[in-house]
């Protein structure tokens, strides 16, 4: 499957750049170009380059390509304008015809064009009416093909269609709303080796029939991380057991729960996915997923200790420091779990044992947002006032000084990272 | 003559009753506040700015606040008033911005969250249902992390559609946002960062 991926890849690379040559305009002050990503000329020197020994007709198609959303039974119409700039007649027949590379082939039955067919003399245009009728029982995807308003082709190797010089490309994705709505789109968590918790996974079942899931854990997203070598998972999936009802009724809401217990020695993150394999059309493969990611911290029980050596007898100012990054609080979180307090034990100790440690201040700071331009207007308006992105929490201690070796031990209490400072003399 | 007069000094007086309601209910509904806490001293005239405040908030239909917490500052002879309610119908909390000068309070400023579970389950659900949300996130519909749900008050949600209370539904990661009319269940504007 991934050679045939890439494969593909270096196909596909290879037409675009035999296209890309075939069409380059060349640099000539006499030669008309028209190359925007709505229009495409072809000009009879261009090809003649490497393809001297084809002959197509020479018109100016706009656009060259139309991407549409459409639901099942649903239709819609696009213009399509072409220009001889041939110096003869062309005949006009505009057709459905495949395209490489595309997950679904647009039914041409889907397709009617008008008119259809034109004589079209040299600097006339013409608009075509591309109207596309999606059958209610169509399956949502992505489709592709191409309109040919000509039989003119490239020859090629790389497909088993023939490439259509003078064509429209056209995409149509079909699609419904979904039927199920996943309420808990993603589960974050900074969790602590040893402990267990629990997550639930909401989903709710707006259609008017029953619904089957079954849940698990996706070992295709597992293996591409690996490839990739992330920061290395913390655990298994075995670490995480999925309880859920089979069925989500009509109308009704169940619950999927997720119980992780996090094995003793694990360190580090973990990323993954719960495929919920919804059984409905509605939901596309890559829609039913829910993320996973935790981070899995660990109290330390040890302090870090910090040597250091005065020279005089000043007074000792330590200022310790941690930030904590509001992530969840802006975006929302699928956490449980709330995030406790930090603080910090200290010890400070010289050659005649421990120094007491006064605190002499305790700092909360922040970062704030003021929204400006990220917000939707009606927020920007009336809300987006604030949003804490950054906390940070100081304390700072004081003892009296003496010459000699000193060790501060320091043990940050629900702390991701700290900074210290150690100040001899005025501190400020 | 005198069967009128009673029956006319009855209806005046049930006029003044109905009144009475009217006004008191009108009171009532806007001043469903328990509790008013102030950090730091709260200033002289604190009872006058918790009763005029408490005619300004707007908790979501339905849901009263346990209490709104009042922080001070002041610049330029105003003082700035940012209020914190919490209710218990809601994990999330309002937060307002107040200025008061010449014995006037304004509002200035809201983020309005304090919204209950199912309503905002609700707004979630309407807005993954319009097409051009679900078009917009595309395949990426269940990994763009959770929306915010706030309340937009009438004053702003008459610029967008109509003077009544609306709900936005906003994936900032994602630059998408719906205006919903839950009255109506209606998404009726929708935001996709490039607008």
């Amino acid at each position: 499957m991934y050679n045939n991926e890439r494969i593909r890849i270096y196909s596909l690379i290879a037409s675009m750049l035999l296209i890309g040559m075939a069409f380059s305009p060349v640099a000539s002050a006499d030669i008309e170009t028209y190359a925007t990503s709505e229009t495409i000329l072809i000009e009879g020197s261009d090809e003649a380059i490497l393809y001297s020994d084809i002959t197509f007709a020479k018109l100016n198609i706009n656009p060259t390509y139309s991407n549409i959303d459409l639901k099942p039974g649903d239709n819609n119409e696009i213009s399509v304008t072409v220009t001889n700039k041939d110096n003869k007649t062309i005949t006009l027949e505009p057709k459905m015809v495949p395209t490489a590379y595309q997950q679904n082939l647009i039914d041409e039955n889907w397709v009617s064009i008008t008119p259809s067919s034109k004589d079209l003399e040299p600097e006339e245009k013409v608009e075509f009416t591309i109207k596309v009728d999606i059958p209610e029982d169509a399956d949502i995807g992505d489709y592709g093909a191409s309109v040919a308003f000509t039989d003119d082709t490239m020859p090629q190797s790389y497909s088993v269609y023939p490439q259509y010089i003078n064509a429209m490309y056209l995409y149509i994705e079909v699609w419904t709303p979904p039927n199920i709505q996943i309420q808990t789109s993603y589960i974050r968590d900074r969790v602590e080796s040893g402990e267990e918790y629990d997550y639930e996974i909401t989903l709710k079942n707006i259609a008017d029939h029953d619904i089957e899931i079954d849940p698990e854990f996706d070992d295709d997203q597992w293996s591409f991380s690996s490839r990739y070598g992330t920061s290395g998972f913390a655990f298994e999936s075995d670490a995480m057991e999925i309880t859920a009802p089979s069925v989500v009724k009509a109308g009704e809401t169940a619950v999927v729960n997720v119980h992780l217990e996090v094995p003793e020695d694990a360190r580090g993150t973990y990323y993954g996915d719960i495929d919920l394999n919804i059984d409905d059309p509605s939901i596309d493969e890559w829609d039913d997923e829910v993320s996973l990611n935790f981070d899995v911290w660990t109290q330390p029980v040890e302090p870090y200790a910090k040597k250091f050596t005065t020279q005089t007898n000043d007074p000792i100012t330590i200022k310790l420091s941690s930030s904590v990054y509001n992530y969840d609080k802006w975006m929302g979180t699928g956490s449980e779990t709330e995030t406790e307090d930090p603080s910090f034990d200290l010890e400070l100790e010289n050659g005649s044992g421990n120094v007491e440690l006064k605190l002499i201040r305790t700092t909360y700071g922040g970062t704030v947002s003021l929204g400006a331009s990220s917000y939707p207007p009606w927020e920007i308006d009336s809300a987006g006032i604030y949003q804490e992105t950054l906390e940070s929490y100081v304390e700072t201690y004081e003892t009296s000084g003496a010459v000699g070796e000193w060790t501060l031990n320091i043990l940050p209490i629900n702390i991701e990272e700290f900074d210290y400072l150690i100040t001899i003399g005025d501190s400020e | 003559m005198v069967g009128m007069s009673k029956i006319s000094i009855a209806l005046v007086v049930m006029i003044f009753l109905f009144a009475g309601i009217i006004s008191l209910t009108n009171f009532t509904n806007s001043s469903s506040v328990n509790e008013f806490l102030w950090t730091g001293a709260p200033p002289s005239n604190a009872d006058k700015i918790e009763a005029r405040i408490s005619q300004l908030v707007s908790p979501y239909q339905g849901i009263e606040y346990d209490n709104i917490t009042l922080a001070t500052s002041e610049k330029n002879n105003k003082i700035h008033i940012h209020a914190t309610a919490s209710t218990s119908a809601s994990k999330y909390m309002d937060r307002y911005d107040f200025v008061y000068s010449d014995n006037e309070i304004i509002i200035t400023g809201y983020i309005l969250e304090a919204i209950p579970e199912s309503v905002r389950s609700e707004a979630i659900s309407l807005a993954l249902q319009n097409e051009e949300v679900a078009s917009a996130m595309g395949s990426g519909m269940y990994t763009n992390g959770d929306p915010s749900v706030k309340q937009i008050l009438p004053e702003t949600s008459e610029k967008f559609y109509t003077g009544k209370p609306l709900i936005s539904v906003t994936w900032m990661d994602s630059s998408i946002s719906a205006l919903i009319d839950m009255d109506t269940r209606a998404v009726v504007q929708v935001w996709t960062g490039s607008e």
